[in-house]
């Protein structure tokens, strides 16, 4: 059991997706200051303002792109500065299969960089982070509608898994989060919004809180992808390979 | 994205509608480029089709972006995106000691929806109408362009904006001036009336004394007892009145249980018999007496209840909300009042208000008089006789039905009810030369030309 005390530092990475959106809110709500990173920084303000008011913590913004490789290392210097108790990474980039390059940058390099460096100046100065990103379900096969934002999301699970690892003796966490179907821009228009499938925002970010508190390592929310999962992993590759997914 | 069988709070009517909700200003301006017809929509808890977009239309909701964007702890003077609903507020500002201005019978509606219908709730008489309080709001028009509206710039925009039904533009942004408060309760008095007279003149004898008055009605009562009711008289209580057990966290509302209504009710389930007996028993259960009273419950009731329109089934239901000046108000009201519970078209909850002076936007709804609100279960076609009698009622007694609850007044009688239409076309006409902004409540009144 991880005790969460305030006030802890928050690094909330991709801050404007609506899942991070909702996490921040439950960090901040308890009483926790927040670091917004991500790339629109206008936007971001908005948010940081929002929450100073609402919850009268402090609020920090600071930006980052990552799919600038060694991007990852700098941020990671930067959150050190701020003393970040928890980094959750929520960024991805989802393109179609000529974009294979940039998606393995964005959503695992630049995770990789982060992470790596931060769990290192973090292990010198004796502190004992938690560090979360956000995977997908979509890591665990690769289907031909979106295989190489698959693998990207694959890789980043075998990396974390291996970071995981590494760190588990020195006593700090990684957390890998592989949400399913979540109410967002990036399903808008492709999955069915009535689908009982279909989480929201909200739902993923206490699902990823909770995760925190306890003791999980992969956590997949909605809870119900694990035994789907289980299943589609299951299948013999010369099943799986007829099937239209 | 498509959504079905979309409403507003009664349910009736319903259409499959595009609905859209970014989470950015910058995205409802990219929403709003569109070259299709659209309408704002909040929460939806507008009655009718206010918030519903014409066949084929979008319906651009705010509700993806309600953030704070300042607060000013001298004037009270607090800047958000128009989704941003009054639950929010309250539950941030209250414990700081700040309430909104003017609240109607539920929080769950945005800002930009509040400034749209320019709501009105129990302190009407004293206070006024929420769009008394919003200091400027930003106004996205057709063009693309942003209009800042207050009293002072944008004038005749923000005169039509306000109770405007959004037909003037989406409404970005919005600064309302909070209130100050020194509790979260009310102390509050109650009082029953054995008929319609004797209410009347109750509710205008404590009109002084009391900042918040309403009266629950029994409209199924016949006879002499037509118009009996409890009258609920509250005042804001200072700290130095509250008493030891309440004294020590006056901020704080009480824990409350939440009900939810799982499922559609049987349309049965709500017929003339069960609520009368409903009415029955709530009028003879009452006590007269003073109580405190916490803001939750004195202001939103029926919050407890959540989703409490699915009570009355599939049929949905229309609301009939009414005001009649004071020199016709008594007769208005007794002839709408027969005219219901002659119809056995039930309905728990009436409420009557008496309200204060009129404001100068040009569809704000109240002025002197009462303004009177019900519930008249669906389907449309059962109510079709009763609405066309109730048409008879407000055209002899100068009644005035309020937009954001109607879903079947007969168009004609608009122009007579809302002597201000013909400025407000010019505005919007003006603001939307293409016609791009329809509701299907302004097409069914014809609200534009």
């Amino acid at each position: 059991m991880t005790e969460i005390t305030s006030p802890k530092t928050t690094a909330i990475v991709g801050a404007t997706s609506a899942i991070a959106r909702a996490f921040a809110s439950i960090c901040a709500k308890s009483g926790e200051n927040i670091i917004l990173v991500g790339r629109d920084i206008a936007g971001l303000e908005l948010d940081a303002a929002d929450l100073r008011l609402r919850y009268q913590v402090e609020v920090n913004v600071v930006p980052y792109d990552a799919s600038h490789p060694g991007s990852g290392r700098l941020l990671a210097a930067v959150l050190h500065g701020k003393e970040a108790n928890f980094v959750v990474t929520f960024h991805g980039l989802m393109e179609g299969r000529e974009s294979f390059g940039q998606m393995l940058q964005v959503n695992c390099n630049s995770i990789a960089e982060l992470f790596e460096s931060y769990a290192d100046l973090a292990m010198q100065a004796g502190r004992k982070p938690i560090l979360v990103a956000t995977s997908s379900v979509a890591g665990d096969r690769g289907r031909q509608s979106n295989y190489p934002y698959g693998a990207s999301k694959a890789a980043l699970d075998t990396y974390l898994s291996g970071l995981r690892n590494r760190l588990w003796p020195l006593g700090i966490r990684v957390i890998t989060v592989k949400p399913g179907f979540v109410r967002t821009k990036l399903t808008a228009g492709k999955v069915n919004p009535t689908s009982p499938l279909l989480a929201e925002p909200g739902q993923v970010a206490a699902d990823i809180r909770a995760a925190m508190q306890g003791r999980g390592d992969v956590v997949y929310t909605r809870w119900f992808w694990r035994p789907i999962m289980f299943l589609i992993r299951s299948l013999p590759e010369c099943v799986f390979k007829r099937l239209k997914l | 994205m498509k959504q079905r069988a979309l409403g507003g709070w009664g349910r009736l009517p319903t259409a499959d509608v595009e609905v859209l909700t970014p989470e950015t200003s910058q995205g409802c301006i990219q929403a709003w480029r569109s070259s299709g017809s659209r309408i704002s929509r909040g929460l939806g808890r507008a009655y009718g089709d206010a918030a519903l977009p014409l066949e084929g239309g979008l319906a651009l909701a705010t509700t993806g972006t309600n953030r704070y964007l300042s607060f000013e702890e001298n004037t009270g003077e607090l800047v958000a995106e128009a989704g941003l609903s009054l639950d929010d507020i309250i539950e941030t500002f209250l414990p700081r000691g700040w309430f909104p201005p003017v609240v109607p019978g539920t929080k769950f509606v945005t800002l930009g929806g509040a400034a749209a219908a320019d709501i009105h709730g129990k302190n009407h008489h004293i206070d006024g109408t929420f769009g008394q309080y919003v200091a400027w709001l930003d106004l996205l028009l057709v063009s693309g362009e942003i209009r800042r509206c207050s009293p002072v710039e944008n004038v005749e925009l923000f005169k039509a904006t306000i109770g405007g039904m959004g037909l003037t533009g989406h409404i970005l942004r919005v600064s309302l001036r909070l209130r100050r408060v020194e509790s979260a309760w009310c102390r509050v008095r109650y009082l029953k009336s054995r008929c319609l007279s004797q209410t009347l003149t109750l509710l205008s004898e404590h009109d002084v004394a009391y900042r918040h008055t309403v009266a629950w009605m029994d409209c199924m009562a016949g006879g002499a007892g037509l118009g009996r009711g409890v009258l609920m008289l509250g005042n804001e209580a200072k700290l130095v009145d509250l008493p030891a057990d309440l004294a020590p966290t006056p901020l704080r509302l009480p824990e409350r249980r939440r009900w939810r209504v799982p499922f559609d009710f049987p349309s049965c389930a709500l017929g003339p018999f069960t609520v009368g007996l409903f009415n029955k028993l709530y009028y003879g259960l009452a006590r007269e007496g003073e109580r405190w009273v916490d803001f939750e419950k004195f202001f939103f009731p029926l919050d407890a209840i959540k989703d409490w329109n699915r009570i009355y089934g599939r049929r949905g239901f229309a609301q009939f909300q009414v005001h009649f000046p004071d020199e016709t108000a008594e007769a208005g009201l007794q002839a709408s009042l027969l005219a219901i519970s002659r119809s056995r078209q039930a309905s728990f909850l009436a409420v009557l208000k008496r309200c204060g002076p009129a404001n100068d936007f040009l569809l704000s709804f109240l002025g002197p008089g009462y303004t009177l609100a019900l519930d008249l279960p669906g389907p449309a076609a059962a109510l079709e006789p009763l609405m066309r009698e109730l048409d008879g009622v407000l055209k002899q007694f100068r009644g005035r039905i309020y937009f954001a609850k109607d879903a079947c007044v007969s168009p004609a009688l608009i122009p007579g009810m809302y002597p201000r239409l013909a400025e407000f076309r010019a505005i919007q006409r003006a603001a939307d030369p293409t016609g791009l902004i329809r509701s299907r409540l302004s097409q069914r009144l014809n609200l534009h030309d």
